[in-house]
């Protein structure tokens, strides 16, 4: 795609990366990124996860997301303006987290570790001597400020389990932060509401219920059969949402199976 | 009974969810606003990164496409 080849070449250095996705086997894309000569980077979706959760029912399709991982614009990639990139990317961080290189490879390697603490302690003793020091605190703050906004969202919303476990998997690289205590907070509300605690347990039902392949008419009948029962008396809650929208994503897989 | 008859009535278990469903729950066609999640993609090519994590705090265009 050229448009985008050009895109990334103008945006690049201001902090746009254009990834290409496919559900599709190495042999045929290759060759397809070949005689494109898409420039961009590139990766495998595979059973189409990521397509199916963000709604891509027709190719080529974009989907374009802000540096705080909230999707702003989807559409044709051909109809993405420049003006829309300008739009969104202030605050994208310039030099990407692979290019973390030296004394930010330790940062880097925290943080993709999970270990917000380390991360955001060896930006600081960066800061000292290298300003991007103070980009890289600046981004990890940023990033941990909206994990627990996202995590306190789900809350409210009703998805519990998300919440929790969400909490509890954060927690384990928050030593010493303020952010601990209100994870901390948040999961001893969860465990003394005997009402959250229920819900919890049906959405780790749903959970368990949505395990395994759907490869043939028959898994996707026999899960909608399991669902169905999740459902009954739930209809309008978030977790009747869930299960519906399990069973609507299970209906849409079903029709594109022959068997 | 039909000749299928187990099959028919799954069928019809499940057009009947749909269609109750499809009055109460929007399929998910737009999803500006929401926040995207977990992101796997497996084998990055043309890049230095190795994880959909590595592009956290870049603005992100994630473009679908297909050989044919």
């Amino acid at each position: 795609m050229p448009h985008l080849n050009e895109l990334e070449e103008q945006f690049g250095g201001k902090g746009l990366s254009i990834i290409g996705v496919t559900s599709e086997g190495s042999g045929p894309t290759e060759k397809w990124v070949a005689k494109k000569k898409a420039a961009y980077a590139y990766g495998y979706d595979k059973g189409g996860v990521l397509a199916r959760e963000l709604g891509v029912s027709g190719i080529p399709a974009a989907v374009l997301v802000d540096p705080s991982g909230k999707i702003v614009w989807q559409g044709h990639p051909g109809s993405l303006s420049a003006n829309l990139i300008e739009e969104h990317i202030k605050g994208a961080i310039q030099k990407p987290l692979y290019e973390w290189s030296g004394k930010a490879a330790k940062i880097k390697k925290a943080f993709l570790g999970g270990d917000f603490s380390k991360a955001l302690d060896a930006a600081e003793k960066l800061a000292k001597t290298d300003p991007f020091g103070i980009e890289a605190g600046a981004l990890l703050q940023s990033i941990l400020t909206s994990r627990v906004a996202s995590l306190q969202t789900a809350l409210e919303a009703g998805d519990i389990l998300a919440a929790y476990d969400g909490a509890q998997e954060l927690l384990k690289g928050l030593k010493g932060l303020p952010e601990a205590d209100t994870l901390k907070d948040m999961s001893k509300t969860i465990s003394k509401n005997s009402e959250m605690k229920d819900t919890m347990k049906m959405q780790k039902r749903l959970a368990k219920a949505l395990v395994g392949e759907l490869r043939r008419r028959k898994d996707c009948d026999e899960r909608v059969v399991a669902l169905e029962k999740l459902l009954t008396g739930h209809e309008d809650t978030y977790f009747g949402r869930q299960v519906a929208a399990a069973i609507l994503a299970t209906g849409e897989a079903r029709t594109k199976m022959k068997y | 009974m039909g000749r299928y008859p187990e099959t028919i009535m799954i069928a019809q278990i499940f057009l009947a969810s749909a269609a109750a469903l499809a009055m109460t729950v929007s399929a998910p066609l737009d999803k500006v606003g929401d926040k995207l999640s977990t992101v796997v993609l497996e084998g990055l090519s043309q890049t230095e990164a190795t994880s959909y994590e590595e592009y956290t705090g870049r603005l992100v265009l994630l473009e679908f496409f297909a050989h044919w």
